[in-house]
């Protein structure tokens, strides 16, 4: 339950951003719609990718100096860094929602929803909390109490999902042509169902992993 | 009944070593933790609310230590600092709710009745609050739950003269049930022999005096007179002797009274001039 209590502190701290959630979402659609047939995908990779910087954004949102009336809290370190975690996939889940939702759209409209495209969001999915996953074990580990962490942090939060936004982009750019990429985004597709489930499954064992770390690290740090 | 006991608390930095720090604080009472600036004081604060680690000895709030039970443990401690410890985009409703989503003795209604007493408004945030709406505002969050040791970091440093008695008679209401106790730190020694009943000098990270108030200044001796008058016998005893162009002004052990004879002024110090002329002994022994 405190966990779930450090969570909402963390929606506290970052309530600007969720007030620009809709404006991203829009122009996530309208730049998905300049990508031509497969706008759709560009879309969810550009919402994920957004999810991905959004869920750092707790590290960075104060200094130690004003952070003492949190980390003085009646809670244990292990439910103050679960709830940073807590937070963190839920920004990712909110990014699968609209994804899902954008998808009913598309399909409503008289699209069709492939299952390589489908197979694609998934592994995007999984790819972001894997991504999450690093960039919170990073930040628990070079960052969270240190005052130097200002001008890494904001790399660490931004790059590697920026990573995973380029790539997906040159996977859907390299399906349109008869390439080897595409031959093997074929096979992948035919086996999409065991595929998305290893790489959520990858993707939670990370997740679990870097909560594990995490609590270590922070515990034997002063400012706990 | 001791509420507060700290046992041998030391802490070890590359540049800085806070050493040996013991002392117990009964319940009802209030300890004036006082230094100059670097000397540990909030080193030493930061141990006591746990926020930071001990490289040695234990301290025990109500014969329990932070180790066993962090939860128990911190939820006895109001900790108010010299400059707010909110995150800056945080309102009072946030801290409302954060209160009370973690705290089981917190009061809506006290809490409530604190921001409209010192008018602190609800939506504003906390970066946008004056230092003292900002000091207030700690204040509230701390005196609307059920805290056993309040630990006040120079928290009246840079308040204007009302706030602060307002503050000061806040604490002494706060020990007047005779179960909470207060370590307050303040380089602002008016208020300390206002209402402390304790005080513990720290410098360079050691004890240097620790007494009741009454009894550390029952100690000493506050002596002036002409520099040159004075005997060895007597200079070696002489705590912090400053000299100027009218004279001498040191402080004496009581019980060295013997040595003074009737050629100085002799005045009961208070605790601004103890603390002062022990520090300028360590800066005098420095120089030597």
């Amino acid at each position: 339950m405190r966990a779930i209590n450090y969570m909402k502190i963390d929606y506290m701290l970052t309530k600007q951003q969720l007030r620009i959630l809709p404006l991203l979402l829009i122009v996530a659609v309208l730049v998905g719609r300049s990508m031509g047939d497969v706008w759709l995908m560009y879309t969810c990779s550009y919402l994920l990718f957004i999810g991905t910087i959004f869920s750092t954004t707790p590290f960075g949102s104060c200094q130690r100096k004003n952070t003492g009336f949190l980390l003085m809290l009646p809670a244990t370190v292990t439910q103050r860094v679960l709830g940073r975690f807590l937070f963190g996939i839920s920004y990712v889940a909110i990014a699968v929602l609209l994804c899902a939702a954008a998808m009913g759209a598309f399909s409503l409209l008289g699209f069709e929803v492939t299952t390589a495209m489908f197979g694609i969001f998934l592994c995007n999915a999984a790819f972001s909390l894997l991504i999450v996953a690093l960039e919170y074990l990073i930040s628990y580990v070079f960052g969270e109490g240190r005052n130097n962490w200002q001008y890494v942090g904001n790399i660490v939060r931004i790059a590697p999902g920026m990573g995973m936004f380029f790539l997906i982009m040159f996977v859907l750019d390299k399906m349109d042509e008869e390439t080897f990429v595409a031959d093997r985004m074929e096979f992948l597709a035919q086996k999409i169902v065991s595929v998305g489930a290893a790489a959520l499954a990858v993707a939670l064992a990370a997740m679990v992993l870097a909560v594990v770390i995490s609590i270590k690290v922070i515990e034997k740090r002063d400012y706990a | 009944m001791e509420l507060l006991e700290v046992k041998n608390l030391s802490k070890h930095y590359k540049t800085f070593d806070l050493r040996d720090i013991s002392f117990t604080l009964p319940k009802g009472y209030i300890m004036g933790y006082v230094g100059p600036n670097g000397s540990g004081k909030t080193t030493t604060l930061n141990l006591i609310t746990g926020i930071l680690k001990c490289s040695d000895g234990e301290v025990y709030i109500d014969g329990h230590t932070c180790r066993e039970d962090v939860r128990a443990y911190r939820e006895m401690i109001g900790y108010v600092g010299d400059e707010s410890y909110f995150p800056d985009n945080f309102t009072a409703k946030n801290i409302r709710r954060v209160l009370k989503d973690f705290y089981g003795t917190f009061s809506e209604e006290k809490f409530n009745r604190f921001l409209q007493k010192w008018n602190l408004p609800e939506k504003k945030q906390v970066k946008d609050f004056s230092r003292g709406m900002k000091v207030m505002l700690m204040f509230a969050s701390v005196l609307s739950r059920d805290t056993r040791l309040l630990v006040l970091d120079e928290a009246t440093n840079g308040l204007d003269p009302v706030m602060r008695t307002e503050i000061l008679k806040l604490l002494q209401e706060y020990v007047m049930d005779g179960q909470k106790s207060v370590i307050f730190s303040t380089h602002i020694l008016s208020d300390l022999e206002q209402i402390a009943d304790y005080i513990y000098f720290i410098d360079g990270g050691r004890t240097i005096l620790h007494d009741t108030k009454d009894e550390m200044i029952e100690n000493f001796l506050l002596v002036k007179g002409e520099k040159d008058a004075v005997p060895p016998a007597l200079k070696r005893e002489l705590i912090g002797l400053e000299e100027n162009a009218y004279g001498f002004e040191a402080i004496l052990p009581s019980d060295k009274a013997e040595l003074l004879g009737n050629a100085f002024l002799v005045e009961k110090p208070n605790i601004d001039n103890i603390v002062i002329h022990f520090i300028r002994n360590r800066e005098n022994e420095n120089r030597m």
